[in-house]
């Protein structure tokens, strides 16, 4: 008996290996095997777009809004940004920068999970690849222009990233504008998924666009924008009712909604029986609309709340609560910004002014307004500008990144908010970023 | 203003000397007690000489010293006789012994005398001594049936002694049949049988004395005393449990041992109650002891908590959450005893999971005799410990915003909005939202019952609770629980096979509110609005949060088994068997009626199912036998444990019909973008195999040496396994012939030390593995999404603490003052942590060994002392302090690593860094900060200008308790203190909708003003991010609290008798009634868990307990 003890006590301690062996979590998915069928090498790009559905309707509408000369609001949650009295340790402005890295990092995963596979089709290995890459040449992107110099990340490895520096704006470009090129030559123009959800080559382009106008390069401005300008076959203006809704052929690349609100719309409208408005335009927004303007009836809103009258935006308004029936998705890439690119890169070029005038015009003209009369490089411009600011206002901070490209941001932002500071039109560095990856700075005044 | 206790009329000048002056209140007491104790009951103890002294000399000196009259005749006795004398602390028949040696003279003691008589008996007494001499022959048995060997048995009055032979079986010659034997054995109570009766017995059965150092205490996989021990533990039983009217069975260890740091939850019932044994030895990773409940390891973390259950502190809100902690499904009712292990030598068993130290909680079980019923009813009532003071009502609060906007330079009518306090409510309106919120009572019921009894082969134990806890929030929210626990055990009649039984069995229900209820609000916030609508606010209309309910229910089965045999008398296997299972079931609501219909809510209920399982098996080898000059223990084992958790949560949305929040096919759809749902699943498998050595020579020397080899499925491959041992021994030098002889007075004297090395694994599973897990925001287009899950590591491997534990324990005066002291160092290398990561790698964190050393060191006093004991009345006394410091002592690569603003060496773990306030300029009015560039500047910058200004570990901690008996009467108090620093809740003065205390009022007003509150500022975001959180609000937040009293009366036994009830008392409980703090935000025993919380509950209750 006693010796039969011993021996079982001893053989279990033997067999011990196996028995600490554990099964695999049944919610989740080991990363070799997720790039071993297309299925779910789809189903992390699928992840992809849904974070980043989720993470930026306030990094893409409001906080830029609240900062620039665009929003106001009564919340005073979000009074740091509309006052430019951001601190690095904003808990909104970390998990923004958090949300652009874990795309980033995703995307990186992708990009190993994909290049590593030996299973996967060259066609499908291509599409996530390009789609991959413009993800984390987008988030790049804004991290850029919400904070100056940042890291670029292209690896997973921790051990990497977790020391980096930050980088200049240029050299970040450059990768940037190395990855949308490869994104252009892996992807199609046809969509891998219905209503233009997921990127095409044309997204690559459009950002491409934007890239180069912003990087003053307009000669490759022009070419980019007229490249998707021309492709009417899949792109065309539509009607001021129906820019927004899911089938609209303005739209270049749009993000899936899933059910309630579209973005953060439902905040935005301010509902039945509210005692204030939470966020509305601010007076030198309305100002700025001129009369007759379309847009204004079209994608704003106003209310009358005890003797004051609100405005707020109003691009997105369709409550649903089924996928398949909701008819408006994200739009974060649509045709009307292009034709102000192109009339841009065209005024600053010089050669074609008058080319620059029509393409205001036919952003003018869909909403309702007389065609722009003025040839002159500085008229055009500042009218572009002007156009911009009405056409684009609340998506994807346009404005806020406009005013800080053309270095105009200290002359408005001055007049209207009497704590400005010259360092405000950088967002700081998140207070625990610095204090995890010790080689980075903070932006000058935080 | 409070008063000082201690200097009438004075305010408080604060802790340091009144901690001073109440272990120097100790101190006298303790002293008074030796005294108390010396003239008491040691009477018959002498003390003389060394000298040469006359027989009447020495006996006028036992008259002087004992009371005894010493009487004899001066024909048989020669009192001038000299005899050399040296007693010292002598028994006094022993004193007499020598006096009478060698003549022919006997003595014999009464109550107050000793009568000395001649030896020399009649011849007719010789001739009936003769007839009546005998000899007896007995065996003497514990109580288990074990034989006693070397127990000493004397006949009473004569001078005839043997011990028992290594069955227990002694034989005395020439005894009479009316003479009395007693026996005695140490650690057992002496016994006086008479001869007649002692020779128609079997067997003799010694009981098992009550002394503590002799009481069984619990160890890794098997019992010592604290005589024999060679670790360090510390134990609580149910005597201690019971006085105690609180829900978790963790909280009743808070002050009543040292080295163990208990900070409860906040004032909600289910909050969870966190225990540090020693100090930290991590910086982040696994903090928690090892939980052992009869056996079976019971997981400590709490299976789940709602995603909004833990509400951020705003300026608004007064987060409630928190996590719920399965520890609140422990009735402490149904608990026998907690003992704690600390050092290397006592946890090394436990390999792995004991680095934190291990907590074994022990359930009742059934005692053999006559049937016993017990019931326990109690109700009591509870309120707020503590609250914030002085908030500054509507007018002073509107005057203050109104200046910061004028010193902002803003118009206040730009900004109408924001000020619904000044353009909108009423302005002669002012409610106290502390005390709305705060202020209430709670009720709380108690009932406990159980029948429990057996005979000698059989016992059992059937018992019930249930309990009944309200909130102090305002509304119908609280706490139900309900439990039931059965207990066998069985041995064969051969007493070769043993088995029991035991499980446990509660289900609560906890409904509380979703997010805190905001105690910050505008003076005059109106609940309802002019037309009778609700008021909404900015979400800080507390009916409306009220109604956000959030119910959770929990199921927990405690099982287990043992089986053994004893194999040979020496030789004895065991198998442990434990199940655990915990199931939740979390319901939450959102009605629509709690959301502003400004925002186009919708409502909403969230679902949760979690379960746990815990499979342990422990097969058991113990060998005992007597080798060599002293006894051998070996014992060798292993342990097979598994958990699986597993949990769904469904967030449902717009529902049409409100009643049917219950249902999720009652929902319009289903979240599939916020919070869509989600399956957690964890798998947790350990292997190990362990051994001990035991070997204890004469009770004299003592060496204990431990081995532990672990697997744990949360490494990665090739890293799973860990080896790990102790060494410990103890050496009892009052068993030593020298110290008997010379320092008689110390009866208990242990030198023990131990060094090892303990193993410590991640906090939680899978942490090595790369993997995708299913998106949480949803699938995207109807297709499902992955995401990374973590940045998997597979190097990272075992931390391993080095613990050396060095120890003194000394009983003086039969034991009745024990005094323990320990000195402590644990240093742990590669710690196991959640390593910071900068949120640019896409994680803010991963499982990663911390390159750093880290010393935990600390001195441990307790002291038991039993001041009086007589007939009547009884007085018991127990102190202990702990000092704890620890100290990083090296972390190579510290400057380039993620941890370089948060550590410096030589500094404690818990330093806190902020910015330093450098004072108000009294020019402009603004807070001035330090640099490390030396500079005073208005801006600093986070992070980079932060300063160490304190640390958040106490400096020391302890308890004192008294416990008085008076017949019937019994009073029990204690006392849990600690000396410790920490933050207040910081404010900005005129900051919109901000807290504003009556300080506030102290602002800078004008050029020249000299204060350290800044001038008002309605808009000053920078005043409540750095002044706010600035060195200034920072300091001493040290307490003394009256953690628990206890009065009981018994009913006289007489008066029972014909209602033949056994027993009835009456009692009184109190919890945390008092608090002595000079702290000034809430409640300073919460600073640990984040400061601002619901205070700690006063809780007072009476109730009756019956005995039939």
């Amino acid at each position: 008996m006693f010796s039969l003890l011993i021996l079982m006590i001893v053989s279990v301690f033997f067999s011990c290996k196996k028995m600490i062996a554990i099964d695999a979590p049944i919610n989740e998915s080991v990363a070799g095997k997720v790039f071993s069928s297309e299925a779910s090498a789809n189903s992390a790009l699928n992840g992809l777009y849904a974070t980043f559905l989720f993470n930026f309707d306030r990094a893409y509408f409001l906080f830029p809004s609240l900062s620039s000369d665009e929003l106001t609001t009564s919340l005073a949650g979000y009074f740091d940004f509309n006052t430019n009295f951001l601190k690095a340790d904003n808990t909104d402005n970390i998990n923004q920068w958090n949300a652009f890295y874990n795309l980033i990092y995703q995307s990186n995963s992708i990009i190993e999970g994909v290049q590593t596979s030996n299973s996967l089709s060259s066609g499908i290995k291509d599409q996530l690849l390009g789609e991959a890459k413009f993800m984390r040449a987008f988030m790049h992107f804004n991290l850029l222009n919400f904070y100056g110099d940042v890291p670029l990340i292209t690896t997973t490895d921790v051990k990497i990233t977790s020391i980096a520096f930050r980088k200049p704006v240029d050299l970040v470009y450059q990768q940037i504008i190395a990855d949308l090129k490869d994104a252009q030559s892996l992807l199609k123009d046809t969509y891998a998924s219905a209503d233009r959800a997921r990127v095409n080559k044309s997204t690559a382009t459009a950002l491409l666009a934007r890239i180069y106008l912003y990087q003053k390069d307009y000669i490759n401005a022009e070419i980019q924008s007229t490249d998707l300008i021309n492709n009417s076959a899949l792109y065309q203006l539509e009607s001021i009712d129906q820019t927004f809704l899911k089938s609209s052929k303005e739209t270049i690349f749009q993000i899936a909604n899933t059910n309630g609100y579209t973005g953060i719309a439902g905040e935005l409208i301010t509902g039945f029986g509210a005692t204030k408005a939470n966020y509305f335009y601010t007076s030198t927004f309305q100002n700025a609309i001129e009369t007759g303007d379309q847009r204004m009836n079209n994608w704003m809103k106003s209310i009358a709340i005890n003797g004051v009258t609100y405005l707020y935006p109003y691009k997105y308004r369709k409550l649903s609560s089924t996928v398949s029936l909701h008819p408006e998705y994200l739009v974060v890439f649509r045709l009307a910004e292009q034709y102000l690119i192109r009339a841009e890169a065209r005024a600053q070029l010089g050669t074609d002014l008058k080319g620059a005038r029509e393409d205001l015009n036919v952003i003018r003209r869909r909403a309702g307004l007389l065609d722009y009369q003025q040839e002159t490089k500085g008229e055009l411009l500042d009218a572009i500008e002007k156009e911009r600011r009405i056409e684009l206002n609340t998506e994807f901070g346009h404005r806020w990144f406009d005013l800080r490209r053309t270095q105009r941001i200290d002359a408005v932002m001055s007049a209207i908010k009497p704590n400005w500071k010259p360092s405000s039109a950088l967002y700081p560095i998140p207070a625990s970023e610095l204090r995890n990856d010790p080689n980075l700075t903070q932006n000058p005044n935080y | 203003m409070k008063l000082n206790p201690f200097k009438p009329g004075m305010p408080y000048d604060w802790l340091p000397s009144k901690i001073l002056l109440i272990m120097r209140l100790v101190i006298i007491i303790m002293i008074t007690c030796f005294m108390q104790v010396s003239a008491a009951s040691f009477a018959q103890r002498f003390t003389y000489g060394p000298k040469k002294a006359t027989l009447a000399q020495v006996f006028a000196e036992i008259k002087k010293q004992t009371g005894f009259r010493v009487l004899y005749s001066d024909q048989k006795l020669d009192d001038r006789k000299v005899i050399a004398v040296n007693f010292k602390d002598a028994e006094l028949l022993d004193v007499m012994d020598l006096c009478l040696k060698d003549q022919e003279l006997v003595y014999e003691l009464d109550r107050e005398t000793i009568l000395i008589k001649a030896k020399e008996p009649s011849f007719l007494d010789r001739v009936v001594a003769a007839l009546t001499y005998t000899d007896v022959s007995c065996r003497v048995l514990d109580a288990d049936g074990k034989a006693l060997p070397g127990a000493s048995v004397s006949v009473k009055g004569k001078n005839k002694k043997v011990s028992t032979d290594k069955n227990g079986k002694f034989v005395l010659k020439g005894v009479e049949d009316k003479d009395i034997l007693v026996i005695s054995y140490i650690g057992y109570q002496p016994l006086e049988i008479l001869v007649k009766d002692a020779m128609v017995q079997e067997s003799i059965v010694l009981k098992e004395v009550i002394g503590e150092l002799d009481e069984v205490k619990l160890i890794g996989y098997g019992t010592t005393t604290q005589r024999l021990a060679t670790g360090n533990t510390s134990r609580i039983t149910a005597a201690d449990i019971e006085k105690q009217p609180v829900a978790n069975p963790l909280q009743t260890l808070q002050g009543r041992m040292p080295g163990v740091l208990v900070t409860n939850g906040q004032g909600l019932p289910g909050t969870e109650t966190k225990i540090q044994i020693r100090g930290i030895n991590s910086i982040d990773g696994n903090r928690d002891p090892l939980y052992i409940v009869d056996g079976v390891p019971f997981s400590a973390t709490a299976l789940y908590r709602f995603p909004d259950g833990i509400a951020a502190l705003t300026s608004f809100q007064h987060a409630s959450g928190g996590s719920f902690t399965p520890f609140n499904s422990l009735s402490p009712s149904d608990i026998e005893s907690i003992d704690v292990l600390k050092d290397a030598d006592a946890t090394a068993i436990y390999g792995a999971r004991g680095a934190n130290g291990v907590i074994l909680i022990t359930t009742k079980k059934g005692k053999s005799g006559v049937t016993k019923f017990d019931f326990d009813i109690s109700h009591g009532i509870s309120q707020a410990s503590h609250l914030l003071k002085d908030f500054l009502p509507t007018e002073q609060y509107i005057a203050l915003e109104k200046e910061g906007a004028k010193n902002d330079r803003i118009d206040i009518n730009d900004i109408k909005e924001y000020l619904p306090e000044i353009f909108k409510y009423d302005q002669n309106q002012n409610t106290d939202w502390q005390k709305v919120i705060l202020g209430n009572t709670a009720h709380l019921t108690n009932a406990i019952g159980s029948i429990s009894g057996g005979s000698s082969g059989t016992t059992f134990l059937l018992g019930g609770n249930y309990r009944k806890e309200g909130t102090i929030y305002p509304g119908d929210l609280g706490y139900t629980r309900g439990g039931a626990h059965i207990n066998l055990s069985h041995k064969s009649q051969n007493n070769k096979f043993y088995t029991s039984f035991s499980a446990i069995y509660t289900s609560d229900k906890n409904a509380l509110t979703i997010q805190g209820l905001p105690i910050f609000n505008l003076p005059n916030f109106p609940l309802f609005n002019a037309d009778g609508s609700r008021n909404y606010g900015d979400g800080n209309n507390y009916q409306a949060i009220l109604e956000q309910k959030s119910t959770t229910k929990t199921d927990n089965l405690v099982a287990n088994g043992q089986f053994g045999y004893h194999i040979t008398s020496d030789l004895n296997f065991k198998t442990a068997l434990g199940f655990n299972r915990i199931s939740l079931n979390g319901f939450s609501i959102i009605p629509l009626s709690s959301l502003n219909p400004a925002n186009n809510p919708v409502n909403e209920a969230q679902y949760a199912n979690n379960t746990s399982t815990t499979v342990n098996i422990e097969p058991q080898l113990d060998y005992n036998k007597l080798v060599g000059p002293g006894k051998l223990q070996v014992l060798i084992g292993g342990t097979y444990q598994s958990t699986t958790s597993q949990g769904n949560f469904i967030h449902g949305q717009n529902y049409k019909d409100e009643n049917l929040f219950g249902n999720i096919g009652a929902a319009g759809n289903i979240d599939m973008q916020r919070q869509p749902p989600i399956t957690t699943y964890t798998q947790y498998k350990l292997i190990s195999a362990f051994g001990r050595v035991n070997y204890n020579m004469k009770d004299k020397y003592i060496l204990n040496a431990n081995y532990r080899i672990d697997g744990s499925s949360r490494f990665g491959p090739g890293k799973q396994f860990g080896n790990f041992g102790t060494m410990g021994t103890a050496w009892i030098f009052s068993n030593e012939e020298f110290l008997k002889h010379n320092l008689s007075f110390i009866s208990y004297g242990k030198l023990r030390a131990s060094y090892g090395t303990i193993g410590n694994e991640p906090a939680s599973d899978y942490n090595f593995l790369q993997s995708y897990t299913s998106s949480y925001y949803g699938p995207y287009q109807g297709s499902p999404g992955l995401v990374p899950s973590r940045i998997g590591n597979p190097d990272y491997r075992w931390e391993v603490v080095k613990k050396l534990d060095i120890g003194l324990d000394v009983g003086v005066l039969s034991d009745r003052i024990l005094i323990s002291a320990s000195w402590f160092r644990n240093r742990s290398d590669n710690q196991l942590i959640s390593y910071s990561l900068p949120g640019l790698t896409g994680f803010t964190g991963y499982t990663n060994n911390f390159p750093a050393v880290v010393d935990n060191k600390g001195l441990e006093f307790s002291i038991n002392t039993e001041n009086m004991k007589t007939k009547d009345f009884n007085w018991r006394t127990s102190f202990n302090l702990s000092f704890n410091t620890n100290t990083l002592v090296s972390y190579p690569g510290l400057e380039s690593s993620a941890y370089k603003y948060d550590y410096e060496i030589g500094k404690s773990l818990s330093i806190v860094r902020t910015y330093s306030f450098a004072g108000i300029d009294p020019q402009t009015g603004s807070a001035l900060y330090n640099t490390h560039s030396g500079e005073k500047t208005t801006s600093v910058q986070a992070v980079v200008d932060y300063f160490a200004i304190g640390k958040t570990l106490p400096d020391y901690y302890g308890g004192i308790s008294n416990s008085f008996t008076y017949k019937g009467l019994q009073l029990d108090f204690l006392f849990s203190f600690v000396k410790q620093e920490g933050y207040r809740p910081g404010f900005s003065p005129g900051y919109l909708q901000g807290y504003m205390p009556e300080e506030a009022l102290e602002r800078w007003q004008k050029p020249g003003d000299v204060t350290s509150v800044p001038k008002a500022s309605l808009i000053d975001y920078e005043g409540t991010i750095y002044y706010g959180r600035s060195s200034y609000f920072w300091g001493d937040a040290s307490y003394i609290k009256l953690k628990n009293l206890y009065l009981s009366y018994r009913i006289p036994d007489s008066w029972l008798k014909t209602a033949k009830i056994r027993q009835v008392k009456l009692y009184v409980q109190g919890q945390n009634l008092l608090t002595l703090t000079n702290y000034k935000g809430s409640d300073p025993e919460l600073l640990p868990r984040g400061g601002l919380m619901v205070p700690t509950l006063r809780t007072l209750t009476a109730g009756i307990q019956l005995t039939l």
